[in-house]
């Protein structure tokens, strides 16, 4: 017997007001859900503070596979913000997917700076205290060779030392979004102008910068941003998936670290005013940080959205470095899903791990 | 970021008109952002509020001396000479392990992992 299918005419229309109604009934739902929930928990992944000096930790990250790679990565946290964003969530989480890849992972990671820490300077940061981390991480691997990694300033700091040590047993150098040409980061170098923005003055009256000044320098490149991020909430409330990681993602962006002094006043005058990194021209611990001196494999990840550090200002950094051995890779995403969530998963991850696998044995 | 809004909403339209509108924002907010005469006001109005803060904090300090109660500043400097003994320890701890190097004894997983086959080269720019 024939049996006869009868569409409906209106099944489109329907199945769309059907899930318009389906997602107002969860976004109301979630919507208490979001106001009346705890703030979801970072940086789960097992590890244990190796070192700590003041506003610096140096984590280790317990691995998880029974044979791992023999070179160790030391990762350098960029200075505004906290390491978790290496670490957001379980399925989200780069130091994760870099244990089960085999690597044996250390981070970097800042406190807020103490008052009595407003002298730490560039010299600080960029020598000392990476020097500091990698007899640390020799210590704990027996290695000799490590591979230094850096995200935005943090790979600023790696790409000086790098520079200035080129006797060091570094076996490579990763960087993610690192700016090199200040100038082209253009709202920063228009705001600190030397005219009008008198650092030595605020240093010396603060001590250390508080966030909030950067927090609105990094709001000024994207001014609706805010909006847009709650623009965003609001519509995907009914995903609880998409809530979650937006919940973090809000933590990490607004969780921004006040700036010691001396490492403010250090990087507007030598990095913005000078340029004097573009330049080969700067100094750090008495040594010049010349990127020609790099001569070790070097990769440097960019996003190709990245409002915070534009391509102008990052592309200089494979250009300058004398290394054979470098690699370039320009990949969709902003500054912070770059590194961080299932575009980075997709993207930066797995090709981090095809170029470094190969250099880390 | 995990599934965003699909096409078929009805909503799409108003979501596009308001991603329109928020783009024409960040334009004109910029353009105004990037005058001389913005900067130049904002950071007077920053070093306006750094001398409040400085001022306020001169001030009670006098009032924590009148109550013999130390000072901000003096618990600074008390928190810099224990960063300068910091500081010196760990030049002694690289001067110790320069001049007597421990023997590294490592435990963990094996160092002997090798990179899976290689595949076809990805790279976009060299």
């Amino acid at each position: 017997m024939a049996t006869e299918t009868k569409e409906r005419p209106d099944s489109g229309a329907g199945e769309r007001i059907r899930s318009l109604v389906e997602r107002t009934i969860q976004r109301n739902i979630k919507g208490v859900e979001y106001f009346a929930s705890a703030a979801p928990p970072v940086g789960l992944t097992p590890k244990e503070v190796i070192h700590k000096r003041g506003t610096l930790n140096l984590y280790h990250y317990k691995p998880l596979v029974d044979e791992i790679y023999r070179v160790p990565i030391l990762m350098v946290m960029a200075t505004t913000n906290r390491g978790y964003v290496f670490d957001i969530a379980e399925e989200h989480s780069f130091v994760r997917f870099l244990l089960n890849a085999g690597y044996d992972v250390f981070v970097m990671d800042w406190d807020h700076p103490r008052p009595e820490e407003k002298t730490l300077g560039l010299d600080d940061y960029a020598d000392k205290f990476i020097a500091d981390c990698l007899r640390r991480v020799r210590d704990v691997t027996g290695e000799e060779e490590v591979t230094l990694a850096g995200y935005c300033m943090g790979g600023v700091l790696a790409t000086i030392y790098a520079a200035t040590h080129p006797e060091e047993p570094l076996k490579n150098l990763a960087c993610f979004t690192t700016p090199v040409d200040f100038s082209a980061m253009e709202m920063f170098a228009h705001m600190s102008q030397r005219k009008y923005f008198n650092v030595d003055r605020l240093v010396d009256n603060v001590g250390n910068v508080a966030p909030e000044l950067l927090l609105t320098s990094f709001d000024m490149l994207r001014p609706s941003g805010r909006a847009a991020g709650q623009r965003a909430l609001w519509d995907n409330m009914w995903n609880g998936d998409f809530v979650e990681f937006h919940r973090k993602m809000e933590r990490w962006s607004n969780d921004m670290l006040p700036l010691a002094g001396e490492y403010f006043r250090d990087t507007t005058k030598k990095l913005m005013w000078d340029n004097a990194l573009y330049k080969g021209t700067l100094e750090v611990a008495g040594r010049t940080a010349d990127i020609g001196n790099i001569t070790i494999p070097l990769f440097h990840g960019v996003a190709l959205h990245d409002h915070i550090v534009p391509y102008e200002a990052s592309k200089h950094l494979v250009a300058l470095a004398g290394s054979e051995d470098k690699t370039e890779i320009v990949l969709k995403g902003g500054h912070i899903s770059l590194i961080a969530g299932p575009n980075a998963a997709r993207r930066l991850w797995p090709t981090l791990d095809e170029w470094l696998a190969e250099r880390s044995v | 970021m995990p599934a965003m809004a699909d096409d078929t909403d009805p909503m799409d339209s108003i979501r596009k008109a308001m991603g329109d509108l928020e783009g024409r924002f960040d334009e004109m907010a910029k353009a105004v952002f990037g005058t001389d005469a913005f900067a130049e006001t904002s950071h007077r109005a920053t070093e306006l509020g750094a001398k409040v803060q400085r001022g306020m904090s001169d001030q009670m300090s006098k009032n924590l001396a009148f109550f013999n109660m130390p000072s901000r500043e003096d618990v600074t400097a008390i928190g810099e000479r224990l960063m300068t003994m910091d500081e010196r320890l760990v030049r002694i701890e690289d001067a110790l392990a320069r001049l007597a190097p421990s023997e590294r004894k490592t435990t963990g997983p094996k160092r002997t992992r090798k990179p899976p086959a290689k595949k076809a080269s990805k790279n976009k720019s060299d």
